[in-house]
């Protein structure tokens, strides 16, 4: 299930997503990466994409449409579009953990 | 008064020095039989003051018991006075166990060769102190049966070279796998059936402060009727295991983390499939150089 804040038809408000990049440490293999969270002592195991979107969010906060397309072209998929709805999965799974914060602001699309 | 005057050894033991006192005749002698090619630590500072004595109770002389201590505090309920070598190997595992900290600690095997260490991650039922005791009786020098001790700063695997604990049917099979191996007294009775210890090679105990590089982490599994398969196992999923298998990694939070990684990255990982002694340690030496 997606709960990951998407805008929503005549909704201005939407979800900026980041990540401290000096909370995380991480060890990245080929079949998996883990990322050691500094504030909770938590090690997280992430497949590839969620790991991407992460290191993609420790550079630039973004929403969930522009993690989608930043996703798409570092997988080499011209088709950014498509990528927004596995983005927000992604993203959602991210936060549950507590890996990346979502801040809710008003004033249309990010940036 | 009991007769017997408490005696004190001190000795270093790993990257520890160890002061015991004991008035139990019968463990020093045990001690000595396993031990005596360890060093004397001298009358300084000891990192654990550890004792095995006779209660002050009717249980001195009426089913004699040993109650063993970490400075006033005993862990463990007392044994019988006859598994007082036993109480105390199991009290020193518990004593680095929870205390020994400065290192991350892997409850797994642990031997070198080449200056490479060879780190034997298991559970219990797994062969790993069986397959431990074989590869030290096939030229492999023992670090340790029980703890994989990473050192958080170098990285290296230190020494903790006790005797060997076989349990049950690995006492025979060790005797059978070599019939000249120095094996102690067996010790029926304890709560982990009957045990007995394979000494620590003379070699072993000298060099008991030298440690070794990270070389090889196999995770082994004895099964019986299984061929032995030695495979690669992918380091992430390597991680995820060792992690799950330390006793301190959560403590050792981001040092740990590091500490880990470090060995996973430094290491060639395997699991091992193994029905048979000799097969194991043939596959296990094709991995060197």
């Amino acid at each position: 299930m997606v709960s990951a804040s998407q805008p929503a038809p005549g909704d201005d408000k939407f979800g900026v997503y980041r990540s401290n990049a000096a909370d995380l440490l991480w060890a990245e293999w080929e079949d998996l990466s883990a990322v050691f969270h500094r504030p909770s002592g938590e090690t997280h195991i992430l497949d590839a994409l969620s790991a991407e979107l992460l290191s993609i969010l420790t550079q630039t906060p973004c929403d969930a449409a522009e993690a989608g397309r930043r996703l798409a072209e570092r997988c080499g998929d011209g088709d950014g579009g498509r990528w927004t709805e596995r983005a927000a999965v992604i993203l959602n799974s991210l936060r549950q953990m507590g890996l990346i914060r979502e801040d809710v602001v008003a004033g249309g699309r990010w940036p | 008064m009991s007769g017997w005057p408490r005696q004190r050894l001190a000795f270093g033991l790993g990257p520890f020095d160890i002061a015991l006192s004991t008035d139990c005749p019968e463990l020093l002698s045990q001690w000595r039989y396993f031990y005596d090619g360890l060093p004397q630590a001298g009358d300084g500072i000891h990192d654990f003051h550890l004792s095995v004595l006779r209660p002050l109770s009717h249980r001195r002389w009426f089913r004699p018991q040993a109650v063993f201590r970490l400075n006033r505090y005993s862990p463990f309920e007392p044994f019988p006075r006859h598994q007082a070598f036993p109480l105390l190997e199991w009290g020193i595992n518990w004593v680095v166990a929870s205390r020994a900290h400065d290192h991350l600690l892997l409850h797994s095997a642990a031997l070198e060769r080449t200056g490479k260490a060879l780190i034997l991650p298991a559970l219990p039922g797994s062969g790993k102190s069986t397959l431990c005791a074989a590869l030290a009786l096939r030229g492999w020098r023992l670090l340790s049966d029980e703890f994989g001790m990473l050192h958080g700063q170098s990285g290296e695997v230190r020494p903790l070279p006790k005797a060997v604990v076989l349990k049950n049917a690995s006492i025979d099979i060790i005797r059978r796998f070599e019939p000249g191996a120095r094996i102690g007294p067996l010790f029926p009775g304890t709560r982990k059936g009957t045990v007995a210890h394979l000494a620590t090679a003379a070699g072993c105990l000298a060099r008991h402060r030298e440690p070794a590089e990270p070389g090889w982490v196999v995770f082994p599994q004895y099964q019986a009727g299984v061929d032995t398969r030695l495979e690669p196992l992918p380091k992430g999923a390597a991680f995820v295991r060792l992690a799950n298998n330390s006793f301190n990694y959560r403590l050792k939070e981001a040092e740990g983390f590091v500490a880990l990684r470090d060995l996973i990255r430094r290491s060639d990982c395997y699991t091992l499939q193994f029905d048979s002694l000799t097969h194991a340690v043939t596959a296990l030496d094709s991995l060197l150089p």
